[in-house]
């Protein structure tokens, strides 16, 4: 599973992690890179949209809980910027309504802290692979 | 509301004997007919997608579980609207109901006023579902009775084409091709081009 996506990628497809906590940011970005995944992580959503001009995001992975607004917050705003990146949300707190509004605002995929490491990999070679 | 709406049925699917209980009680009083069954299976012998209405469906039961009858639904195409009924920590189901289709969800414990409030949008939705796809069916079985060429002819027709065009495709006299023209109008009964349009895209929608 995990090679085949390897060479399916294109190799300067970034898997973005977009999330106020390092120690997920530094958990995910070990277990993609575990997975061959490029990575780069940013503590918050303008953080992220500072570099975004010389990236190419394949997918993110965007917490729930980010400085200053929500996950399903920073997803509108990319939105009416224009972009739409094929996203997982992250998130601690989580209930049946905000996973449902997460999907129906376009997520992928909505994941619950603890995540679990297989499923999460394979939602992430999907969403890579789709492109 | 309008006539015929009397023929809508709220099922409720839920292995809790309460909340069965609660729920028919609920339907009875605001005045819309509702039958509970205690399990999927139970529910499934007694189901016929002719009947309009809504589901009212717990997503965790011993047995055939809710995610489980969504599918069989599925594979049926069934039309019925899906509320699921979630418990607190059914995220993950939860996510995957609403990726194969599921129209609502409802957490316990829940309000009264919000669970009809999501119920009346499910009739809503399913009424209108089931106007759009008995609209398909009625111009299918006009279209069945098209011949060939006058199929061909609608569909050239349908694309914009004027009549000399059409001619020289079909390779007929432009008269040949008024003729089918006005055929396909009539057993199509579509008073316009406009109209007739509109019926192909209805006739060549997904659902």
């Amino acid at each position: 599973m995990i090679s085949k996506s390897r060479t399916t990628t294109p190799a300067n497809r970034l898997v973005c992690i977009i999330n106020a906590d390092p120690n997920i940011r530094k958990k995910l970005g070990v277990l993609l890179k575990r997975s061959k995944h490029q990575t780069k992580s940013f503590a918050s959503g303008s953080k992220f949209l500072d570099k975004l001009e010389a990236l190419s995001p394949g997918c993110l992975i965007v917490g729930q809980d980010l400085p200053g607004q929500t996950g399903l917050e920073f997803m509108s705003e990319l939105e009416q910027r224009g972009y739409s990146f094929p996203t997982i949300l992250l998130s601690r707190k989580s209930n049946v309504s905000i996973a449902v509004r997460a999907i129906r605002q376009g997520a992928a995929d909505f994941v619950e802290i603890p995540w679990v490491d297989r499923k999460l990999l394979n939602t992430v070679d999907k969403l890579m692979r789709k492109q | 509301m309008l006539m015929g709406d009397n023929n809508r049925i709220v099922f409720i699917v839920d292995d809790d004997d309460a909340v069965r209980d609660s729920l028919s009680f609920l339907m009875k009083s605001i005045g819309i007919e509702s039958r509970s069954f205690a399990s999927a299976t139970e529910f499934l012998e007694f189901y016929d997608d002719n009947i309009a209405g809504c589901l009212v469906l717990d997503i965790r039961m011993p047995g055939m579980s809710g995610l489980e009858l969504q599918d069989r639904l599925n594979e049926i195409n069934a039309i019925l609207p899906i509320i699921f009924i979630t418990g607190h920590g059914d995220v993950p189901m939860a996510v995957e109901a609403l990726k194969k289709g599921a129209l609502d969800f409802i957490q316990k414990p829940f309000r009264d006023q919000d669970l009809i409030d999501r119920i009346n949008h499910a009739l809503d939705q399913d009424h209108d579902s089931r106007n759009i796809l008995s609209e398909k069916r009625e111009i299918l079985d006009h279209m069945d009775q098209l011949t060939n060429r006058e199929k061909e002819v609608m569909e050239l027709v349908v694309q914009g084409n004027p009549n000399k065009i059409i001619a020289a495709d079909l390779d007929v006299s432009q008269r040949t091709v008024e003729i089918h023209r006005a055929r396909v109008m009539e057993k199509m009964r579509a008073r316009s081009l406009a109209q007739l349009v509109r019926m192909s895209i209805t006739a060549n929608s997904d659902p």
